[in-house]
Formats: C-alpha cells, sequence, structure tokens
C-alpha cells in the first residue's frame, strides 16, 4: 500500500487545517481509512488522524500518507496484542473493532494484490488523499478550523 | 544544551524516560502505551508514538504529545525534560475518563 496523491492540502496552519480522508485504492475501489485533518507549515506535511491517535509527516505528500497509512496498522496490531492479551481498554476494543474493520479487507485486499502481481508483474496499489467534499466545507476549506 | 526538540532519536529518549515503558517498535517509529486509571476509576491507556523517520520532529508532534498527555502544549518541553514516569502518571490518574479521551489541546 505505498501512497500516491491526487490532492495537496494548501492550509498553512494547524489552525486552518484541512479536513478530508485518506484512502487506499485496491482492486475492489478505494476504501476509506481514516478521516483527518492535513496542513503543510515549514515545508513539512502533517497528516492528524481524527479519529485515531495516529499522525505523520514529512516533506513529501505522497511519503506523508504512506508513513500515515503505516502508522495505522501499527497502531492497530498494538491494539490487537492488547486486545488478545485482555489488557485493552474498552475505549481500545471499540478503536480495535472499527479500526480492524477498515484495515483487514484491505490487507486482505493488499495479499491478494501481490500475489497477482507476482503473477502478472503489476503495480501495487495506491494510497491517496482526498478533501471532504462537501458543500458547506468545499468552498470554506481553508478557513480557520 | 540539547533538547529533545533537536532530533527524532532525542525526543524518543524524552519518552522512553518520561513514560518508563518499554516500547513496542514500529515500522517508522515506536509506540509507548501508558496504562492508568482514571479518577473516576475506568481504566484508560494512552499511546504516545515517536517517529524517528524525520531527524527533526516539527512543531506538530509536540503539540501531538502534549494533547495526548493532557498537558499544555506550552509546558511539554519541560514536562519531558523534567517529569518522572510517576509524576505522570499522577496527573494522568488525576482527570476523568472523559477528560482523558479528549484530545482538544490545553
Amino acid at each position: 500500500m505505498s501512497g500516491s496523491v491526487s490532492d495537496h492540502p494548501v492550509a498553512a496552519s494547524e489552525q486552518a487545517a484541512e479536513l478530508g480522508w485518506v484512502f487506499v485504492s485496491g482492486p475492489d475501489g478505494d476504501r476509506q481509512l481514516s478521516q483527518a485533518t492535513a496542513w503543510h507549515e515549514d515545508g513539512v506535511y502533517t497528516l492528524r488522524s481524527a479519529e485515531f491517535d495516529v499522525i505523520a509527516e514529512d516533506e513529501d505528500f505522497d511519503v506523508a500518507i504512506d508513513i500515515f497509512v503505516a502508522w495505522l496498522i501499527d497502531y492497530a496490531a498494538l491494539l490487537a496484542e492488547r486486545v488478545d492479551s485482555r489488557k485493552a481498554t474498552e475505549d481500545e476494543a471499540r478503536t480495535f473493532a472499527v479500526l480492524s474493520a477498515r484495515l483487514f479487507p484491505l490487507l486482505r485486499e493488499a495479499e491478494q494484490e501481490k500475489r497477482r502481481h507476482i503473477r502478472r508483474r503489476r503495480a501495487p496499489s495506491t494510497g491517496h488523499w482526498r478533501h471532504q467534499e462537501t458543500q458547506a466545507n468545499g468552498s470554506a476549506r481553508l478557513s480557520v478550523a | 544544551m540539547a533538547t529533545p526538540r533537536d532530533s527524532s532519536k532525542r525526543l524518543r529518549t524524552a519518552v522512553r524516560r518520561l513514560t518508563g515503558e518499554s516500547p513496542r517498535k514500529a515500522t517508522h517509529g515506536e509506540l509507548f502505551c501508558v496504562e492508568v486509571a482514571s479518577a473516576d476509576g475506568r481504566p484508560h491507556a494512552v499511546t504516545v508514538q515517536v517517529d524517528t523517520h524525520r531527524k527533526v520532529p516539527s512543531k506538530a508532534v509536540f503539540n501531538d504529545l502534549a494533547d495526548r498527555l493532557r498537558v499544555p502544549r506550552r509546558q511539554i518541553d519541560e514536562i519531558l525534560d523534567g517529569w518522572s514516569p510517576e509524576q505522570l502518571r499522577k496527573h494522568l490518574s488525576s482527570l476523568t475518563h472523559e477528560q482523558l479521551r479528549s484530545r482538544t489541546p490545553l
């Protein structure tokens, strides 16, 4: 699940951050991973999940998205361990349920795609970012949050 | 004097010391989990993420860390430098479950 970008955030600070979704494209279409805020400050793109305790940053927005996805997977793995060992709190168990419902189909698709890729030598699936497109926030997405 | 703002590795060292927890290795850094009981008696776990793929962490990383630890953003440097794991747990345990869940900046 390496990343590519269709749209870069232009908000210059966290206070003006743009709201959107991080998607991952797979053979069965786009799947949403997490709602997130994004901004570009001091030459660094930052993506902060609005749903999970995950943040990612890089000078390259494509890379920031890839890192965001990797952190989500690592966070889900941490939660899985805590659920398995019965250490998870109610919040963690609930978060794991939400996160795993989004990640597991992607991981399954990625694995299937990897197998197909090996057979067909095709490019892997890619992640990308989209602004949240509603009439209400579409025109005002750069305004102060 | 060098501080955690100078490098991601220094930040990682500071978070290790502050949380007193063994990290879980991640693809681009480490995750730390601090478990406490909230002031209203509910178990809560604070997950702290330290990304080391960039050499110098941004302001956003420190703000995110402060938000997760439920401390004022302007105090995160002195907390990373001076608080003990026991002080951190005492602070977190003084908050209600809803306060611990919040990510609104202080």
